[in-house]
């Protein structure tokens, strides 16, 4: 990404007011997904979500880094061909222990405070996916590329 | 938002609640009332939606469909909303408006904060006591406490039964609340315009002092019955013993000096009598009105529309188990003192009878003997025993008021290491898993009258011991910390309240195990009968014994519509596999543990338990308790934080979820499962 340009504010809207992404992990030789709540960091470079450790999730996480996931818009309805964003998000999950962790789960109990309870189950994980790549998806077809960081 | 009920402005039942509506419609006809401020349902909506507890309520009653909850996870569920409401701050844009309007004088006195639900207080149905209201409010603070605990009776466990016709959903759910300062007079009671069981009658309940004490049960009143054309006295009733309910919200039995005889004269029951007229030709129905008599005047608090109780036993009973304080001291007495010690003697004495010398119609009589006392018993247990346990949550709602913890059930960790007998038990069983594995089986024979007495067969007994010392959990104890943190947040008198609460709960906590140990006891003589008439039906199959049922006698709780059976897994094309991965239930002990399951259907499989295993079964009934401390976890079919599965499981500091109805259809011996007792839900290991 250019720092120069500045990023168009469907992408900081569909960020930061959607609650809920498809993840999509990787198992042994298959690709897996499932829905996830996450939260943005304000630079947009840090992404979270919770899950307990005994998920396949989880698992998949353990074994592959790597992820991707899936924010959008869609309401359902016909006019989403033209209407509905998406963006798709390449990235490396961690999960985090310690101070990272605290810290981190102030930003998400902000956006999601009904998730206190879950967070704190000690067998509740916290990932953050550090962002390389968004692919914005925009009127049906129009696909746009930022990169924060070369691909690794 | 705020408004006075003084006839000034329009009030409606959808944004102040039907008992607002009455109270204004009594200052509008003229007569005394207490000044009344209405909040309407518009703040209660407010602060759901700045706190965010909208979608906590969601997420708490989406949990699980409403028709799986047995009685016992309603009130999971309404303790853990009501500490989600309390434990919020309270928003100071909406307390700003609040303390604007309220008169600041009123803050220095007492004062009640009601509930006026829109679906209460009307001609149809009354739906009276579901919701809370809160007597001797004093400070900003404390009448922000009392709104929140008022707003969170919306989803008291009894409105929850009533859910269907309160229309009660996260959505769409509203509250309005009243405020009065307390008025106290010399006199104060309950009109029934018509006595609900003789329409042809009034009835008037009368007691000195405030009318708490009469409301909640704990003092009893002076009754009178009036004719309901002339008014005339047909029938009075003195309490058994006059007392009152003090200023402090104590109840006392020396009267203040003056006040002596009957609470109210015959002068005073006419009035009574020609306020009825009017009252139901103004609400155009008979009332029910709560009024305290101030000087010559009387000052109705409050008046609802007297409605046809509906015949539904199965809820009359779940609405009875809310004893009072007082109520259960003296059940506790006569607990402890009679019953128990009844019970006990009963199975001993029936126990006593050498089952081997009767002759078949001999054994016949016994069995009959022995099933009609069970009977007898299993009544008295579900009259007397399951009401006790109300203790535990009186002494909960205390804690959880005071502390506003983030775990609801924090407070059981005051209430546990009250020795249970199964945990008594348990230890002798440590005890002889510490000797070598020679001496086990002789020590076994030598205790096998105490192990019998406490419920545990010796056949049973030996394999537990047999997997060794460490094998067995250690008891987590009693929380002495916690408590000391509890006591030294209150005041001299809530102390000493306090304190009386702990050893009410404790006991309460302690008789949950206890029972159903003693229970189980007296089912002794029935099992071995049954035993004795099958060999000798194996010898003698046409003896007059062929027939007879041997169906042991279940306790018969009214049928619940609340615990609907499990749904039937929906069928899938006969080529698609289906497993559940992740079940929800309730968080009944909190920790996490991984190990494998064993599914434990009755005492026979108990052998096959091995340490660190993961405890599956139906109901941890009183024998299975014995395999409690060996188990990593466990997860059980019923639901409820005061099962006996979830009480013990808190006693060893086990992770517990209970109340998923599939559990035992589901799982499967040697599945590896996740148990997360915090947050309720099992998780079964898969691969791929």
């Amino acid at each position: 990404m250019r720092e120069t340009e500045p990023l168009p504010e469907i992408l900081r809207r569909l960020l930061v007011d959607q609650s809920l992404a498809v993840l999509a992990s990787t198992g042994v030789h298959t690709p897996y997904a499932s829905l996830i709540a996450f939260s943005i960091s304000d630079d947009l470079r840090r992404l979270y979500f919770a899950t307990h450790r005994a998920t396949r999730k989880a698992a998949n996480l353990g074994m592959q880094q790597e992820v991707a996931l899936l924010v959008d818009d869609r309401k359902n309805r016909p006019a989403d061909f033209v209407e509905a964003a998406g963006v798709t998000i390449r990235g490396t999950a961690a999960c985090l222990e310690g101070e990272g962790r605290s810290t981190a789960s102030n930003g998400y109990l902000t956006k999601f405070p009904h998730l206190k309870e879950f967070l704190a189950s000690p067998d509740c994980a916290l990932y953050e996916v550090r962002i390389r790549q968004y692919l914005l998806v925009t009127r049906f077809q129009q696909v746009t590329e930022y990169w924060l960081e070369p691909d690794g | 938002m705020i408004q006075w009920l003084d006839g000034s402005a329009a009030v409606t039942v959808e944004k102040f609640g039907g008992k607002a509506v009455n109270l204004n419609r009594l200052y509008q006809g003229g007569w005394a009332i207490p000044p009344s401020l209405g909040l309407s349902t518009d703040l209660y909506r407010d602060y759901l939606q700045t706190t965010g507890l909208s979608f906590r309520l969601q997420l708490e009653l989406g949990r699980k469909p409403l028709t799986e909850l047995r009685w016992e996870e309603l009130w999971d569920l309404a303790i853990r909303i009501r500490t989600a409401f309390l434990g919020q701050p309270f928003p100071e844009s909406l307390s700003q408006q609040l303390f604007e309007a309220i008169p600041k004088a009123w803050l220095r006195r007492p004062l009640v904060v009601r509930s006026s639900a829109p679906q209460e207080d009307q001609q149809e149905r009354s739906f009276a006591g579901l919701h809370e209201s809160r007597v001797w409010v004093v400070g900003e603070s404390a009448v922000l406490k009392a709104i929140q605990a008022v707003w969170a009776s919306l989803w008291s466990e009894r409105a929850l039964m009533y859910r269907k016709e309160l229309d009660l959903a996260p959505k769409g759910s509203r509250m309005a609340v009243i405020i009065q300062p307390v008025i106290v007079g010399r006199t104060s009671g309950i009109l029934f315009t018509r006595s609900p069981n003789d329409p042809g009658s009034r009835t008037i309940e009368a007691v000195y002092g405030p009318n708490e004490g009469l409301v909640d049960g704990s003092v009893e009143p002076d009754r009178w019955h009036l004719d309901g054309e002339t008014g005339e006295i047909l029938e009075h009733r003195a309490p058994s013993n006059r007392s009152w309910m003090r200023t402090d919200g104590h109840r006392s039995e020396v009267l203040p000096a003056g006040l002596v005889g009957r609470p109210l004269n015959p002068a005073r029951l006419k009035e009574l009598h020609r306020l009825s007229c009017q009252l139901e030709e103004t609400f155009d129905g008979p009332q029910d009105v709560e009024w305290t008599l101030c000087g010559n005047d009387f000052i109705l608090l409050q008046s609802r529309p007297i409605t046809t109780p509906e015949h539904d036993p199965e809820r009359s009973w779940y609405l009875s188990l809310t004893p009072s304080i007082h109520q259960l001291g003296v059940l506790r007495r006569e607990i402890e003192q009679q019953l128990l010690p009844a019970l006990r003697r009963e199975a001993n004495d029936l126990l006593q009878t050498d089952i081997v010398e009767l002759n078949d119609q001999a054994l016949l009589e016994h069995l009959e003997f022995c099933r009609i006392r069970l009977t007898h018993w299993e009544q008295v247990y579900r009259d007397k025993l399951i009401p006790m346990a109300h203790g535990i949550r009186l002494f909960g709602q205390m804690y959880n008021d005071r502390i506003c913890p983030r775990d609801s059930f924090e407070f059981t960790r005051i209430l546990r290491g009250s020795s249970l007998l199964a945990l008594k038990r348990n230890r002798l069983l440590a005890q002889v898993a510490r000797l070598p594995t020679s001496r086990q089986s002789v020590e076994i024979e030598r205790l096998r009258p105490r192990f019998e007495a406490l419920g545990v067969p010796g056949e049973i007994a030996l394999p537990l011991v047999a997997q060794g010392p460490d094998a067995f959990v250690s008891e987590a104890g009693r929380d002495e910390e916690l408590e000391s943190r509890f006591l030294a947040n209150l005041g001299p008198e809530e102390e000493t309240m306090a304190r009386q609460m702990i050893d009410l709960g404790r006991t309460a906590w302690r008789l949950r195990d206890d029972d159903n140990l003693y229970m189980d006891r007296l089912r002794e003589p029935f099992r071995q009968t049954v035993r004795e008439m099958k060999q000798r039906l194996e010898r003698n199959p046409t003896s007059l014994l062929s027939g007879v049922d041997l169906q042991i006698p279940q306790l018969s709780l009214p049928k619940s519509q609340f615990e609907s059976p499990p749904p039937e897994p929906v069928p899938s094309p006969s080529d698609w596999g289906q497993e559940k991965r992740q079940l929800v239930g309730q968080p009944a002990s909190p920790g996490v543990a991984r190990g494998t399951a064993r599914l434990i259907h009755n005492r026979n499989d108990m052998s096959r338990f091995q340490a660190g295993e993961v405890l599956v079964c139906d109901a941890l009934d009183p024998t299975l308790t014995l395999i409690a401390p060996l188990a990593a976890a466990i997860v059980e079919r019923r639901g409820g934080m005061l099962i006996h599965g979830a009480i013990i499981a808190r006693e060893y500091g086990i992770p517990c979820v209970t109340g998923i109805p599939e559990a035992t259809r589901v799982i499967r011996d040697g599945d590896r499962l996740t148990v997360d007792g915090h947050l309720g839900i099992v998780i079964r290991a898969t691969t791929g």
